[in-house]
């Protein structure tokens, strides 16, 4: 190893610790006795690293167990709204992708523009608008409360990815599919959307993770364990005598990022290259 | 079964200024007839094919084929590429690089809604014609320039069309291959009497 690879590979463990450091905490934490994380000298904050340290699932097993807190109830809110405007994003990004690459749309140009200021509006600026329609639709603490605006939220990202992945696929392969008899939905299934599979499941990757950790609209539009998800219980998470639970609230965040990294592993073995190679001519 | 082109035109507007591609052709092809375009790179043969084929709207004139219009710029007709029975071979080939060979051949079929048991005999046939059955479990990426091109044909005629367009179908193949394609093409042509073929090439 010479001095330059050393040097990369030192900034580069450098960068690794600094990102990973809040998450060892987290689970150091949530792995902690009550008891040792308060008899740390520095207090609750401060999970022992010592050769003492004992993990404990007891954390893990209060939250997962106890009928009060309505954590598994949590998971399955965040989970099932965070698919369900995953979903919804790819499934309408994708035919207007599909238009805007393949047919003559007057000012598409234009349009994609509109739809990428939208999403600079700031969130907070939406809030109380959203706020009285959800209640004139009757929608509060309801999950389409929060996935319909989700699904708004992460379109403009959904159809600005697909379209640069639809623009890769070479003209010819989708002008073939119509001339062999296909639909134009049959050519976006059967051609577009295999091809561009990377495109689509990162697409639908980010939806999720987006509207997994939205917080905002999540504490807005909720208001009890019927909708609410986990960013918002986490955070209004209290311990029965007014005492913040450390432990419950690391143990809880480990989980719920549980399923974000679980996710990203697996979508990141589909993300092939080359799909297009030996498609046309060289 | 005659493949009638009346006044066909067709203009691009880019920005600014338009380019007419098609001018206003008058064209007959006989049922059984062998017909090539040929001309100099941009004079608007690909755009007759894809006017045929149904990629394009004509600004004026018409196609016609047999009894049926495929397109009437006059009468507002235009039929959809997938409703004229019309195959065409591309250029580029245009394989579907994410399915195997048997799923490239096999794929007319399949989007028409035919039964799997209906595809994978016709799909054979097909292959052995071109003569790439030891192949149909391969991908695009792994076959040679002439594999890929008869794969292409496969695919073309499996489903038995009425006009069948090849585009520049000997441009991408070396000066032996050629010669064996076009004798090959004649072959196919003499076999099933119902094709119109058109075929334009550089001359070359």
């Amino acid at each position: 190893m010479n001095k330059r690879s050393v040097a990369i590979f030192a900034s580069e463990a450098s960068v690794l610790c600094f990102c990973l450091a809040p998450f060892l905490y987290m689970l150091a934490t949530a792995l902690s006795s009550t008891g040792a994380a308060y008899l740390s000298p520095r207090g609750a904050l401060h999970p022992t690293f010592l050769p003492a340290f004992l993990p404990t699932l007891e954390h893990f097993r209060s939250i997962l167990l106890s009928p009060t807190l309505h954590f598994p109830r949590y998971l399955l809110n965040s989970v099932g709204i965070s698919l369900l405007a995953a979903l919804f994003s790819v499934a309408v990004a994708a035919p207007a992708a599909y238009a805007l690459t393949r047919m003559h749309v007057p000012g598409a140009q234009i349009l994609m523009f509109v739809v990428l200021s939208l999403s600079m509006f700031p969130a907070v600026s939406l809030v109380s608008s959203l706020f009285r329609f959800m209640t004139r639709l009757g929608w509060i603490n309801t999950w389409q409360a929060l996935v319909l605006p989700y699904v708004a939220w992460s379109m403009p990202l959904a159809l600005w990815t697909l379209v640069s992945y639809f623009q890769q696929i070479p003209m010819e392969l989708d002008r073939a599919a119509l001339v062999d008899g296909a639909s134009r939905f049959q050519a976006l299934r059967f051609i577009l959307l295999p091809m561009a599979a990377p495109g689509v499941f990162s697409t639908g990757l980010l939806a999720f993770i987006f509207a997994f950790n939205e917080f905002l609209y999540a504490l807005m539009l909720t208001t009890d364990s019927t909708a609410r998800t986990m960013p918002v219980a986490i955070a209004l998470f209290e311990g029965l005598h007014g005492e913040i639970p450390w432990g419950e609230i690391m143990a809880a965040a480990v989980v719920a990022t549980a399923p974000v990294v679980l996710l990203t592993i697996v979508f990141q073995q589909r993300i092939v290259q080359g799909l297009t190679r030996g498609a046309v001519k060289e | 079964m005659n493949l009638v082109l009346e006044n066909l035109s067709k203009q691009f507007r880019g920005t600014g200024r338009a380019v007419t591609a098609v001018n206003g052709i008058d064209l007959t092809a006989a049922e059984g007839e062998f017909l090539v375009l040929v001309g100099p790179s941009g004079c608007g043969k690909s755009t007759v094919l894809n006017l045929v084929a149904g990629l394009e709207r004509p600004d004026s004139g018409s196609v016609r084929c047999g009894g049926q219009v495929f397109a009437s710029a006059e009468d507002h007709v235009f039929l959809p590429p997938g409703d004229r029975n019309v195959a065409m071979v591309f250029q580029s080939y245009a394989l579907y690089p994410h399915m195997t060979v048997f799923e490239n051949v096999a794929f007319p079929l399949r989007v028409s809604g035919k039964k799997l048991a209906d595809i994978a005999p016709a799909v054979r046939e097909a292959a052995r014609m071109l003569n790439i059955e030891s192949i149909l479990t391969r991908r695009p990426a792994e076959l040679s320039g002439g594999q890929r091109q008869r794969v292409a044909i496969a695919r073309a005629l499996v489903r038995r069309p009425s006009v069948f367009l090849l585009d520049e179908p000997l441009s991408n193949l070396d000066a032996q291959l050629r010669t064996s394609t076009r004798g090959e093409l004649k072959r196919l042509q003499g076999g099933s009497r119902h094709y119109h073929s058109i075929r334009h090439s550089r001359p070359d």
